[in-house]
């Protein structure tokens, strides 16, 4: 079934485990000593990933036969780990474009009982080594959504070479934004609480609070103190995006404050201030431009 | 990946700005501890001078032992043994005599294999940890030991509700209060699109109990791994990722591993632990806090502490010759 595949076995299980096959003219033994392995894993308490061997390596071979023939065995395997009282994952792809993910998600909770499903990313393009973290994450935020219960992570570095520290840093967090989009998503109860917070902090420019409740404080200070280093700054009511006096948040705290003081809602302000600069305006002639 | 060795203060270890560690105990089990962030805030200064606290905000915590700056620990050493009293209680496990470490278990072919790749290079001759301080444990009463086994019997565990803990979080009054509030407060949220899965408000150990006994949700928790943190994957919980790292064949030493997995649970993921370079094992352990495992070439010479637990790749012959002992 993988032999007309763009790009075969990509999985080193895989891959061995089908070298032991034709080397030994026989079935996978894991697959022939299943029981046998649920016994000792039941005596310990090991739970299952049950891989999958056969998963996509390229977007072409997204979804194939090979693929949910597998996802099918993994299913019977899940149902008599289970009879032996062994806990059961079940491991999923790889690289599928957007529009065939949900079918994984699918196809896995009907065939495997809704077993946990695992999944690595998926990758949702080939074309972007160096930033595959994103590819995927882009995968795994969706599949997340439709109920895969664990995200592996993907690195910059995947298929290129063996990730170093700042490359295991941005696969965490990245895959961490896909993690909580998903939760949002599904809408777990108090998974936004964290959003609701930063934005508050955002919106009243505790600028130390919005580094601190994001998911890598350290960046999100650094790219802050680019260009406004001083500590001034951290309390400063902009950021050097806008500027002092374009920015938006700033604005509609002034329009709320006007509206407070005047006792009237923040829409009659605005149309109250609208009302007025159109007719200053007018009275200036219509002109765009004003000489200063 | 290569950690630098020139670093006098492991950088994993430095606490995330304004976080405190704190831990929140069961009432079914009061003894267990389950450790969260804890981001304190600044008040918020409004226009017209009036200040108005703000409710430090609490955050899943993956970091582990090592998260918690009090914690003083060996890698030699490994961590304490959390779970040890849990496994015991339950009456049904036994302590045997392990064999011996072979070879194979350190990714050799024979003994002569290992002596000479020893004496070609100075930093391949494998270090014994004299700290073992504990015999394997297998089930003894003739039934599987597993928390989908108890959850069956009806036996909500404690590692059941330390995860009810943990992933709760005050979601119940959240809950509540979301479908009244406006978007200005902090627990106004939007209704989601959950396909299908089955969200309660709130996680009872019950509820735990539950999805582990029909299936839908695992608790990776080897007994031999009395360090871990229980933690749970499955659909109707928060959405877990794990991290592999990869450790050079060439050179690395166990302070530089554990380091390594410091690194990746501090921001947030677990770790899987696999020689990526050599592509030998591929492990899986839970995304949370892991200790370094008795993988590769550190064999079980390892003291029996510093593992958590594993999953194993039922297709993968190298997961599971190297950790279902």
């Amino acid at each position: 079934m993988t032999a007309r595949r763009a790009t075969g076995i990509v999985s080193r299980g895989g891959s061995i485990m089908a070298k032991w096959c034709l080397a030994h003219h026989q079935e996978n033994f894991l697959y022939t000593h299943w029981d046998d392995i649920c016994d000792i894993m039941a005596a310990y308490d090991i739970s299952f990933s049950i891989g999958d061997g056969l998963r996509p390596g390229s977007i072409a071979d997204a979804n194939d036969e090979a693929q949910f023939a597998e996802l099918k065995v993994q299913g019977e395997l899940t149902q008599r780990a289970w009879d032996r009282g062994v806990q059961v994952m079940n491991e999923g792809p790889g690289h599928v474009p957007m529009h065939k993910i949900q079918e994984n998600m699918t196809k896995q909770l009907e065939w495997c009982q809704e077993a946990p499903f695992y999944t690595l990313g998926p990758l949702t393009t080939d074309v972007a080594p160096g930033y595959d973290h994103i590819t995927s994450g882009i995968g795994a935020a969706m599949i997340g959504w439709y109920g895969c219960a664990m995200l592996c992570y993907v690195t910059p570095k995947e298929h290129l070479g063996l990730p170093n520290r700042d490359d295991v840093k941005e696969g965490v967090i990245t895959y961490k934004i896909a993690a909580h989009a998903a939760d949002l998503a599904k809408g777990h109860p108090g998974a936004q609480y964290r959003d609701n917070a930063l934005s508050k902090a955002r919106f009243e420019f505790r600028w130390e609070d919005q580094f601190n409740l994001g998911l890598d404080p350290e960046r999100a200070r650094e790219f802050h103190d680019e260009t406004l280093p001083q500590d001034g700054a951290k309390t400063a009511h902009f950021c050097s995006m806008c500027g002092p006096h374009f920015c938006a948040m700033k604005i509609t705290e002034d329009v709320r404050e006007y509206a407070r003081k005047q006792g009237v809602s923040e829409e009659e302000v605005l149309s109250q201030g609208l009302d007025d600069k159109s007719k200053e305006f007018l009275d200036q002639g219509s002109e765009i431009y004003q000489k200063s | 990946m290569i950690a630098n060795k020139e670093e006098a203060q492991s950088p994993s270890r430095e606490s995330l700005p304004c976080s405190t560690r704190v831990y929140l105990s069961g009432s079914q089990y009061p003894d267990i501890k389950v450790p969260m962030r804890e981001i304190a805030l600044h008040d918020t200064h409004s226009v017209n001078g009036q200040v108005h606290p703000n409710e430090p905000v609490r955050v899943y915590d993956t970091s582990g032992p090592w998260g918690d700056p009090e914690f003083t620990g060996l890698v030699t050493e490994g961590l304490p043994a959390t779970r040890d009293s849990w496994v015991h209680s339950r009456g049904d496990v036994e302590a045997y005599e392990g064999r011996e470490v072979c070879p194979g278990d350190n990714g050799y072919l024979s003994t002569k294999h290992a002596e000479s790749a020893a004496e070609s290079r100075a930093d391949a001759a494998l270090k014994r940890f004299p700290g073992l301080k504990r015999k394997p444990l297998r089930a003894s009463k003739g039934h599987p030991v597993t928390q989908l086994w108890y959850a069956r019997q009806g036996i909500v565990t404690p590692e059941m509700e330390f995860i009810a803990i943990r992933e709760n979080m005050g979601r119940a009054k959240m809950a509540e209060e979301s479908r009244t509030l406006n978007q200005t407060s902090l627990e106004h949220q939007h209704p989601g699109q959950p396909w299908g899965a089955s969200i309660p408000d709130q996680i009872t150990p019950e509820f735990v109990r539950d999805e582990v006994a029909r299936g839908r949700a695992i608790i990776p928790c080897n007994i031999n791994h009395p360090e871990l943190e229980p933690m749970i994957i499955g659909r109707n919980f928060l959405v877990k990722i794990n991290a592999n790292i990869g450790n050079s064949a060439v050179a690395s030493s166990i302070e530089e591993e554990v380091e390594k997995m410091r690194w990746a649970i501090k921001w947030g993921g677990g770790y899987r632990h696999g020689p990526l370079d050599r592509q030998k094992y591929s492990c899986h352990p839970r995304m949370d806090f892991e200790e370094l495992s008795r993988a590769n070439r550190h064999g079980a010479d390892l003291p029996g502490t510093g593992e958590s637990q594993w999953a194993c790749r039922g297709f993968d012959m190298g997961n599971f010759q190297g950790h279902a002992h």
